[in-house]
């Protein structure tokens, strides 16, 4: 089998094994549970979604796609926090963490042990410590898809990005080499019920490599809950 | 005073595991990729290493090689979020000591220092 057909089997089987039990859930669970390990605090795991969508239409599909419906306050403006990686190995394609910078701040002092509400900007040493919650969050994910491949993931070291929600998710689709209509966007989030906090979670598979969602066997849209 | 160097790409980590081995009693010091590590290592030749993977410039794995080539002797656990099978393998086969996968949990990160560090004494009473 071609290296190519490998990775395409391999994101077929991950976005074609969404049930509760379910390697996709699985890998997810494992990224939350990390998460929550880091920050110390309970983490649900809410709205996971698979979405065909075009690639020119990235954040209005997302919004016709009910996509936010954990977080009515959300909306094209919002000033987000982006975290993106990069995955090569059998599991080509981008990683991204997205939150609203006032969650970003209640996250900073979680993850510095400070008293929530310490944090009032965003400094180099806030960054550091949201970019090393994306790192953490994406490779555990790699984790649980490792115990099935056997084969090592690895995901780029992380880059961070402040701006408009739309801002920061058009700057994922301008990485992305365009050679199908449509693009495969996975997203779920992660939520600390008690305080409100929202962490949305995507993973968009390279489509010059997977190519077509149908040729994957997906749908227009799936949801599901782990 | 034992002397570990702290290699991560996140300054944020290279902090949380300096002040955990400074209030310790090691002194510390500080690399921020694997190109940097190898360097500061042949420059200090600290006692330990604590070392990330993932990191630009050179990654955890390829300094691992280095360090190893260097000093065949050096002790180099390695900290990362990478908890794969055949990662760890090939840093166990690359010569490093421990493996701890994060999130960071201090009482881990002790205990693998405190046995890499005492080997290395035992290690000096029987030579």
């Amino acid at each position: 089998m071609t290296m190519t057909q490998q990775q395409i089997e391999l994101w077929s089987k991950i976005l074609n094994n969404t049930e509760p039990g379910g390697l996709l859930c699985r890998a997810v669970r494992h990224a939350a549970q990390s998460l929550s390990e880091m920050v110390n605090q309970p983490l649900q795991i809410k709205n996971l979604k698979i979405v065909a969508v075009p690639l020119n239409e990235l954040v209005d599909t997302i919004y016709d796609n009910d996509f936010w419906d954990h977080s009515s306050s959300i909306n094209y403006e919002t000033e987000t926090v982006g975290i993106y990686l990069l995955v090569g190995d059998d599991l080509p394609g981008q990683a991204m963490l997205t939150l609203s910078v006032n969650d970003a701040l209640y996250m900073v002092d979680w993850l510095l042990e400070e008293r929530p509400g310490t944090t009032t900007k965003l400094d180099s040493l806030g960054c550091s410590a949201l970019s090393e919650m994306g790192n953490l969050v994406l490779s555990s994910f790699l984790n649980a898809i490792a115990e099935f491949t056997h084969d090592p993931l690895r995901p780029s070291p992380p880059a961070m990005m402040v701006d408009m929600l739309a801002t920061v998710l058009q700057t994922a689709v301008t990485l992305i080499e365009v050679v199908t209509d449509e693009l495969i966007v996975i997203k779920v989030d992660f939520i600390n019920v008690e305080n409100s906090l929202l962490i949305h979670f995507w993973l968009l598979p390279d489509p010059s490599i997977v190519g077509s969602p149908q040729k994957l066997g997906i749908g227009k849209s799936f949801s599901t809950n782990c | 005073m034992l002397k570990i160097m702290v290699v991560d790409d996140a300054q944020f980590m290279r902090l949380r595991v300096s002040k955990l081995l400074i209030k310790h009693g090691y002194e510390v010091v500080e690399a921020g990729d694997g190109a940097a590590a190898v360097q500061t290592y042949r420059q200090l030749k600290p006692d330990a290493v604590l070392m990330d993977i993932t990191m630009p410039i050179k990654d955890g794995l390829t300094a691992l090689s280095e360090i190893r080539q260097f000093d065949p002797q050096a002790k180099v656990i390695m900290l990362t979020a990478l908890g794969q099978q055949a990662i760890v393998l090939k840093a166990m086969q690359a010569g490093a000591k421990d493996f701890l996968v994060k999130p960071f949990d201090p009482e881990r990160i002790m205990k693998s220092v405190q046995k890499v560090l005492k080997r290395n004494y035992e290690l000096g009473i029987r030579n």
